[in-house]
């Protein structure tokens, strides 16, 4: 995820995704229950994905949450880094770790894009 | 002593509050020990004493609403003593108010118990707002002007208060009893309304301390419509216990047998105890400074204390309905989303909102504000700022608009979501899914029927979301395994032998566990439905066993991966025989069960349940269940090769045709008419329930021959 990202196209990938399009994913709390969530953003997502306690487990498909990236977002970057993810580690919970530093990086340098452009 | 001896486990009494007279009565436990407890007994007194059953709105003044405890309330039996179950008709359900249920912890229970009583009934309605207070056999019934208004936090304090100045002195109360002068230190046991319930929302909870809430079935608004604010109990008495030997054995039994030790901590445990006290929350841990607090007598301690000042004993759905908001809104800070978390949380016990509406409902109005639908000035007019949603400044004003009915609550939290969807026009949003209320215009607990058939099946032939997780913990493990990588600890065929030989003679095979989409509708998967809803009627809404406990199918601690259920050491049998006395075989217990249910069928009959009304909302049918982008629903099936493995049982329907010849199978098999869904003479015959036979006929609702 090296490419050059101009201001006005980081801005857009930052972007809040129309109501329709939303990543609908879940986080499964071991014992209190499955809950929805509704994605609207890759910052978002980069909170959804944050590694927390052993007890709480991002409930998405990883080729779901890839081709949401790249179809409701137009991260096609993105979306194959978190496709890579997948082939990379032996199970789901490490591939949604890996996920995230993906996706944390990638907004991270999208912020700082965008911002350059306010400047 | 032969009196005392048929009072075993029972206190002896049931306290009938008059309302409409302001006045109560007596009635002997002695004829209703037949139905256990809790749902049961609540039924059988519902059945006595409502005197028109066909009412359909729980708001209605002929209605009457039981909360009951059983034998194990106030007693140490693990994760029991302190459940509390609440039956009567309700509100907010779909098509109308169904007779229906709900249950709470805390100490309520266990109180009502010590000041000698197994249950209480209110009827009728006051003529102004009223509050009951129980000091053993001492009943007043006291105007509640100064509470009408309060939260319930504020009620319970001023009753608390109110009770420890009318005794001797703060600290040690005087209690009146027929034993001579006694004192307490302890503190009444208050079940109250808030102002959601005095507003007769349908979105109303019985409300008990903190987070002890009875939230579906509408009760708050079954209170309000009474004019009754508060219950309170304080006593001084014990529950006599028929053999304490055998049930500080069968207590060590579990210990030593089916609980997680937390000295050796087992990150792989397959099994309902399986770690160390904690509270049960969907967020992080708000502060360090926590402790973890448990209803009467548990040993489990799935709730939290905190040094905050809010939040106490929130757990579950109290922890989840508004934490992805809070999350959005904290730009990921999970520490500042646990605290907003808890803050709404805490707002919705002091108002007495249920927050299982808002779980599948907050999102569906955040939909629709961001479509540019609900706002100020939009198609769906509203005040109340959704560009906030997610702050603890959004939670009051629209957790303020739900529970006083102002703004877009009035529609809302009053009827119900499902039937302000239809009035603003979104019908199609209910039959798409969007707005996730599967079942009686209940919103989905978070198991799809298309997957966990169990959760479905029960559900539709009963009257709201089962909400009983006995089976569904094969999820969580199977999953979580998969998961992390980690091969599942029991495997499939043996899990399915392990579960199903706990079922016999209900089951016949272990094919009933084999959720594969060619079973679905098979009669042994029919079986397993009936069994686990005729065991969740007795054992844990009548026998008030704790939902997160209970049943203990399979258990990775046990030499043999057996679990607790049904055992000889720790079943659920040998603690209710240790204190009743009785001679009750687990499989009685479920015989039990299963007349309850059909007492229940024909208080839903007589209200006006048609077969036709027995069905999913039309996404459950009309689109396969992938629940958003979620990786798999991992569950024991039988492969092509007859194999037992676990395989994804996510993308697929139901089926609306072979579900009517589900029904037809199902009430063949339960004696009721197939035509109709009502009961026959068959039925009442079966079931010992010839009592209800005048009045079905009366009605003209009583079936033809099955």
């Amino acid at each position: 995820m090296t490419e050059h990202i101009n201001p006005d196209d980081a801005r857009r990938l930052l972007r809040e995704v129309d109501p329709d399009d939303i990543l609908v994913a879940a986080r499964m709390h071991y014992p209190s229950g499955i809950h929805d969530e509704w994605i609207a953003t890759l910052e978002e997502l980069m909170w959804f994905l944050q590694p927390a306690s052993d007890r709480d487990i991002p409930g998405v498909s990883i080729e779901g949450m890839a081709s949401w990236v790249e179809d409701a977002v137009g991260d096609k970057t993105l979306a194959e880094a978190i496709r890579a993810c997948e082939n990379e580690h032996e199970n789901f919970v490490d591939a949604c770790e890996a996920a995230y530093y993906k996706t944390e990086a990638r907004v991270s340098y999208l912020q700082k894009q965008a911002q350059r452009s306010m400047a | 002593m032969a009196e005392e001896a048929t009072h075993f486990g029972y206190m002896g009494k049931i306290l009938h509050i008059r309302l409409d007279r302001l006045d109560y009565e007596v009635i002997p436990t002695e004829k209703y020990k037949q139905w256990g407890g809790g749902h049961g007994m609540g039924s059988a007194l519902f059945w006595d004493y409502c005197e028109d059953k066909t009412i359909q709105d729980g708001r209605d003044p002929k209605n009457v609403c039981i909360v009951a405890a059983s034998p194990f309330s106030g007693t140490p039996t693990p994760s029991a003593g302190g459940r509390c179950e609440v039956v009567g008709v309700g509100v907010g359900l779909q098509p109308i108010g169904w007779f229906t249920r709900s249950n709470f912890g805390g100490r309520f229970s266990s109180m009502m118990k010590y000041a000698g009583w197994d249950a209480v009934m209110v009827s009728g309605k006051a003529p102004y707002p009223v509050w009951v207070d129980v000091r053993n056999d001492a009943v007043k019934i006291h105007k509640a002007k100064p509470l009408w208004g309060k939260s319930t936090k504020e009620a319970q304090e001023m009753i608390i208060g109110f009770v420890g100045k009318e005794g001797n002195n703060w600290g040690w109360d005087r209690m009146p009893s027929d034993r001579g002068v006694e004192y307490t230190t302890k503190k009444p046991a208050v079940l109250c309304i808030g102002p959601a319930g005095e507003n007769q929302m349908a979105q109303a909870a019985l409300i008990h301390e903190s987070s002890n809430g009875a939230g579906q079935g509408g009760f708050g608004a079954v209170w309000g419509s009474k004019n009754l604010k508060a219950i309170s109990f304080i006593g001084t008495q014990a529950v006599k216990i028929a053999d304490p030997a055998a049930l500080v054995e069968a207590r060590f039994a579990t210990k030593e047998l089916y609980a997680a030790d937390p000295e050796k901590p087992d990150a792989a445990f397959w099994g309902p105890m399986n770690s160390p006290a904690k509270p049960v929350m969907s967020i992080a841990l708000p502060t360090d400074k926590a402790r973890v607090s448990a209803c009467h007598g548990c040993i489990n301690g799935c709730r939290g204390i905190y040094n905050l000042g809010y939040g106490n004993q929130n757990h579950c759905n109290v922890t989840s309905f508004y934490a992805h908001h809070a999350q959005r809104w904290a730009k990921g800070d999970r520490i500042e989303a646990s605290k907003i978390t808890l803050q709404a949380g805490s707002i919705c016990n002091e108002l007495g909102l249920n927050t299982y509406p808002l779980k599948h409902g907050l999102p569906w109005l955040w939909y629709l504000h961001k479509k540019g639908i609900l706002g100020k000035g939009k198609q769906i007019h509203t005040d109340i700022d959704f560009s906030k949603m997610g702050s603890v400044e959004f939670a009051k004003a629209f957790l303020h608009a739900l529970a006083y009915g102002e703004d877009i609550g009035k529609e809302l939290a009053y009827y119900g979501f499902v039937p302000t969807a239809i009035k603003w026009g979104r019908e199609e949003d209910w039959k798409s899914g969007r707005l996730k209320f599967t079942y009686w215009g209940m919103p989905e607990h978070g198991y799809d029927p298309r997957a966990e058939l169990e959760w479905g099946y029960e559900s539709l032939v009963a009257d709201r979301d089962m909400n009983s997780h006995c089976i569904n913990w094969i999820f969580w493990h199977v999953n979580v395994a998969t998961l992390r990588g980690i091969r599942p600890r029991i495997d499939a065929g043996t899990l399915a032998k392990l579960v199903t030989d706990k079922m016999k003679p209900w089951v016949s095979s272990d094919n009933a566990l084999n959720y594969a989409t060619e079973n679905m509708y098979s009669d042994d998967v029919m079986d397993l439905a009936r069994w686990h809803l005729f065991y969740t009627r007795y054992w844990k809404n009548s026998g008030l066993l704790c939902d997160f406990r209970w049943a203990d199918l399979f258990n990775s601690k046990h030499p043999e991966l057996q679990g607790a259920t049904a055992s000889e050491e720790a079943g659920e049998h040998i603690f209710w025989n240790a204190i009743t006395g009785e001679n009750l075989s687990f499989n009685d217990g479920i015989r039990r069960g299963q007349r309850i249910y059909h007492l229940d069928n024909a208080i839903w009959t007589l209200q006006g349940r048609r077969r036709d009304m027995l069905k999913f909302a039309d996404y459950i049918y009309d689109r396969p269940f992938d629940k958003g982008h979620f990786p798999f629903y991992m569950w024991p099936v039988k492969n092509e090769k007859g194999e037992w493995i676990y395989r994804d049982v996510m993308h697929r329907s139901h089926n609306r045709k072979k579900m009517e010849e589900w029904k037809t199978r199902f009430y063949t098999k339960e004696k009721l008419d197939p035509k109709t869904g009502w009961p026959t003479e068959e039925t009442l015959k079966a079931y010992d329930l010839g009592f209800a036979e005048a009045e079905l006929r009366a009605h003209k609702k009583l079936g033809g021959v099955s």
